[in-house]
């Protein structure tokens, strides 16, 4: 069946993306200079190297028709799980940058830009 | 790098390598190899869900609920018993210590909140369904009941101790949950002898299918999906109770520490 092959190929592509996007998180981990950037480099992992690959196995699941009504068992779950990461992701993320910051328990520098500290200054606090 | 660290990583290399070797060579011991299952795990693989052999058998595909709650019920229940005393002493030790609301607005950012609304509902449904599904597949009673005091964690972590205590999860109402899923326990082993003393039939102790000698049995279908009998009961009880137990000991633990130490002390007011 052609749409069983189309999700199989595009679900593979997703999995090679999300390797990519692992190895990536990985190198910006060990290399960037400070606690916020390495944050990013994380998230690069929990999102593009976990909600994507859990795609991408979602919509292997469903191009196996050897897996029967269960591919859509396994399917149903991954997408669940994908869609709850990307939820959980970023909010996490944010929660330790903001509670980072807050507590100055990091070194800001070197730092590009600041928004939160415009945002202040705007503000006169 | 530094070179200590290079040598704790090659230690703990060492380490790893040496022990493989050692087990690869039969230096700590024989490792047992076995072809065959042993008698006892043989009968409980065949006697789990067994309708030919109804007097051996829980009636249930899951064999772990059916160990842990049929074939050796009366053990896991006083395992239950023993968490509820342990949550009970931490109880008792905070004993006096009110949980004070109003001190502060709270709580974490508004992203926080919004993601943790959406997601409490989606924990709890998880609980459930893991609770629901114990004696089907793995899971059960308590591991559902841990899953939704994962919900009270995040609310109380995310919220602060203000919010739950505003929706009325204050210590005494969970202990009065707790002690409700415990007595539940309690009476679903006694319910089948209950119910044999009055119509005058053999029955035992954390009976769950008909027995040798006893002829009385919990339901073990519901619309054609089996429910374990008793198991199903339990499993309920226990993620109520659980759910209840952790989430009392996760706000007595985040009390404040102040205000604790001021009444151990004997200046705090009740």
């Amino acid at each position: 069946m052609l749409w069983e092959t189309v999700c199989s190929v595009v679900g593979l592509i997703l999995v090679a993306v999300g390797a990519f996007c692992d190895i990536a998180a990985a190198i910006g981990i060990n290399r960037f200079p400070n606690f916020f950037v390495r944050l990013h480099a994380a998230t690069v992992g929990a999102i593009g190297g976990a909600v994507v690959p859990t795609f991408g196995a979602g919509l292997i699941a469903l191009g196996s028709p050897e897996l029967g009504n269960y591919r859509f068992f396994v399917a149903g779950v991954s997408f669940t799980t994908g869609l709850m990461i990307m939820i959980l992701g970023q909010a996490g993320a944010h929660a330790l940058a903001r509670a980072t910051l807050k507590a100055k328990a990091a070194p800001l520098e070197p730092c590009v830009h600041n928004a939160l500290r415009e945002r202040e200054e705007v503000r006169g606090e | 790098m530094k070179v200590t660290d290079l040598v704790v990583a090659a230690s703990i290399v060492a380490l790893a390598l040496l022990l493989s070797y050692a087990m690869f060579l039969g230096g700590i011991g024989p490792v047992p190899v076995r072809s065959e299952l042993r008698t006892l795990a043989l009968n409980y693989i065949l006697l789990t869900y067994n309708p030919v052999k109804v007097v051996y058998s829980a009636l249930a595909p899951e064999g772990v609920t059916a160990i842990v709650w049929d074939y050796r019920g009366l053990d896991t229940y006083f395992e239950t018993a023993v968490m509820f005393l342990a949550i009970i002493s931490v109880v008792a030790l905070t004993h006096g210590c009110k949980v004070r609301i109003g001190l502060g607005k709270g709580g974490m950012s508004l992203i926080v909140k919004t993601t943790t609304r959406v997601l409490m509902p989606l924990i709890v449904l998880a609980g459930i369904s893991i609770t629901m599904h114990g004696w089907l597949t793995p899971g059960g009673g308590f591991q559902g009941g841990a899953t939704i005091a994962v919900a009270t964690v995040l609310a109380l972590v995310t919220y602060s101790i203000d919010t739950l205590a505003k929706h009325g999860i204050r210590k005494r109402v969970l202990l009065a949950m707790r002690s409700t899923g415990l007595i539940g326990i309690a009476l679903t082993a006694v319910a089948l002898l209950i119910i044999g003393l009055a119509i005058g039939v053999n029955a035992y102790i954390f009976q769950n299918q008909k027995r040798i000698g006893s002829p009385l049995a919990f339901p073990a279908y519901f619309s054609g999906t089996p429910t374990g009998g008793s198991l199903l009961f339990y499993n309920l009880f226990e993620a109520f109770a659980v759910s209840a137990g952790l989430s009392l000991a996760i706000i007595v633990t985040s009390l404040r520490e102040k205000e604790v130490k001021e009444t151990l002390r004997g200046e705090g007011v009740e």
